[in-house]
């Protein structure tokens, strides 16, 4: 019996993410769950939930609980460093939005920070691919591009209250919002017609690409294009290309988030468990010149679906009676070393769930118990 | 299987009736009972009956797949899903309310009297004006006749009602109707139904 056996569903998938973020060379970063409040409160936008639960140290200082992990490592990243791929274990603390109670999230991702590299890209997302895979087979993993959004809503040229209502429009894929938008900014057919289109592209990479080449006017749109497939012809060809879609839904801040940005959803679980993307203005607004992305799997989300997966009964109770404890301790050994889980009890405890019970002898062998 | 949450009520008979004629119709859903789940084997379709108010939260959570609900109730509770289509049934509006012979005092908070508190927080933000809000459950017309409140933020489908208590329109925040949503997840997986589904309807995608 494998010893893994005796973990959790979650600690098991920790330990198989873990290596195999660091069969691809990532290394473990740790933190601290004590940061200063001053950066969450710059960057208070990249943070999907505003709320940051914050205290005075002793000494006076403003300090947060991480509300995210990203933004630790970014500060941490020295300017003059050319590559640098980590992953992490790590809780993050909180707001919930509908409960408004405070809430510990663990989560596990990867950042690969440096000059902007095409190979790096295509890495990630097979990584978040093969994340998505360890967790169940029915997973997709659904892309975006904020450089193409970006892109085609300053063609638009909205103003800067409809810009926002058209990325929220494109976030609840609600095209009779966008056509409103359209309307009163005055757009061409042409531009309207781009805007929805792009708003109902939920299709397989494949399908989609080609519907978006012919959605692309600009020279900007068209580099996020050749982006998109760049990276997709290189999952294609590592034959993960149909779990891939292409979905303008996917929008992430556009303050931080400027190329391609991705979700992965499990069949069953109602939000996605998986969220990322490439982040170089974030990187900017840090004063650091590379080039990063990464992502972060959210495992709370995840153990509430995968109850079935329960702690497992006990496989041997040793009742050791009068027995010398080293006598105990060495007979419990024994089946341990089996493979065995075991507890050790003084007397019969009549609430046991462990598959055998036996006695410990004297001389350390053991005999069947027999109730009295 | 497809699960459907629909609103108890006017508004879910009238939306059920939309499913039943592009041919989701599912047998006991219009008898006079107090089943909430009716299902559909054969069609594949599981019509789930809830509070209308609950219909957001039963399709963000993943509960139901795809919900019909007022636009009124996404305005307030800003839920995370799919607004893929306006029914165009359930027509009202939401709006500022008062009695006919109301005053604005512009020395104290407005009292507001709302079932929907977080559109009447935002509405008066807008506007740069304090206000304290009551949050009641129904009957909200009463609130300004017994003094609980100076304004109501309310849905007006006809004006009827405000109009036998002495009240009438001031301000009018939003249109609503019927949306169909859709939960994230859901959609993503059983996307060629629910776009047949939306598209049956009459809504383009």
């Amino acid at each position: 019996m494998n010893i893994m056996d005796n973990f959790s569903w979650s600690d098991r998938t920790v330990f198989k993410l873990r290596g195999l973020y660091e069969s691809y060379g990532y290394d473990q970063y740790h933190t601290s769950k004590f940061e200063p409040y001053d950066i969450y409160q710059e960057n208070r936008s990249f943070l999907q939930n505003k709320t940051v639960i914050s205290f005075s140290d002793p000494y006076g200082r403003l300090m947060a609980l991480r509300p995210d992990v990203t933004m630790s490592i970014v500060k941490s990243t020295a300017p003059e460093t050319d590559l640098r791929k980590v992953y992490y274990v790590e809780n993050v603390f909180r707001l919930d939005k509908s409960t408004r109670e405070y809430r510990e999230i663990e989560q596990i991702g990867i950042e690969a920070i440096g000059n902007k590299d095409e190979y790096l890209e295509a890495e990630a997302l097979i990584l978040a691919l093969k994340t998505l895979e360890t967790i169940s087979d029915k997973y997709i993993l659904s892309t975006g591009h904020m450089g193409f959004v970006s892109a085609m809503l300053d063609a638009c040229a909205l103003n800067d209250d409809d810009n926002k209502a058209a990325l929220d429009a494109l976030r609840n894929k609600n095209l009779a919002k966008l056509r409103k938008i359209s309307e009163r900014s005055g757009l061409s057919k042409e531009w309207r017609e781009i805007l929805e289109e792009t708003a109902s592209i939920c299709e397989p990479a494949s399908i989609g690409i080609t519907k978006l080449k012919q959605l692309s006017k600009t020279d900007e749109m068209d580099k996020a294009v050749l982006e998109i497939e760049r990276s997709y012809n290189a999952i294609n060809a590592l034959g993960y290309g149909e779990k891939v879609r292409l979905d303008f839904a996917i929008i992430n801040d556009m303050d931080y988030y400027n190329g391609i940005v991705l979700q992965g959803y499990i069949e069953g679980i109602p939000r996605a468990v998986l969220s990322g993307g490439r982040y170089d203005l974030l990187m900017k607004k840090f004063g650091k010149p590379q080039s990063a992305l990464g992502f972060a799997l959210y495992l709370g989300e995840l153990t509430r679906f995968f109850t079935s997966h329960a702690k497992k009964g006990i496989d041997v109770l040793l009742i050791r009676g009068d027995t010398p404890i080293e006598v105990a301790l060495i007979t419990a050994d024994r089946f341990i070393k089996e493979g065995l889980r075991v507890s050790v009890e003084k007397n019969m405890s009549y609430a046991t769930d462990a598959k055998k019970i036996l006695k410990i002898k004297e001389n350390g062998d053991t005999e069947e118990y027999i109730k009295c | 299987m497809l699960n459907i949450a629909l609103p108890k009520g006017r508004l879910g008979d009238a939306a059920y009736r939309s499913f039943a004629d592009i041919g989701y119709a599912c047998d006991g859903i219009e008898e006079e009972n107090r089943k909430l789940i009716f299902e559909d084997t054969d069609l594949g379709v599981r019509y789930i009956l809830v509070k209308p108010a609950d219909v957001a939260a039963y399709v963000e959570h993943g509960a139901a797949d795809i919900g019909i609900v007022g636009k009124d109730i996404i305005m307030e509770t800003e839920p995370d899903v799919f607004e893929l289509f306006d029914m165009n049934i359930g027509r009202c509006f939401v709006a500022v309310s008062a009695k006919n012979d109301w005053r604005s005092d512009i020395n104290r908070p407005l009292r507001v009297a709302t079932k929907y508190p977080n559109i009447a927080r935002r509405y008066y933000a807008e506007k740069n004006m304090q206000i304290e809000v009551i949050k009641l459950n129904g009957s909200i017309e009463l609130a300004p006749i017994v003094g609980l409140s100076d304004v109501i933020v309310d849905i007006v489908e006809t004006g009827k009602t405000l109009e036998e208590n002495d009240m009438r329109v001031y301000e009018k925040i939003s249109d609503s109707s019927a949306w169909l949503i859709a939960n994230k997840s859901s959609y993503r997986f059983k996307k060629e139904r629910i776009d047949a589904i939306v598209r049956a309807l009459g809504g383009e995608i």
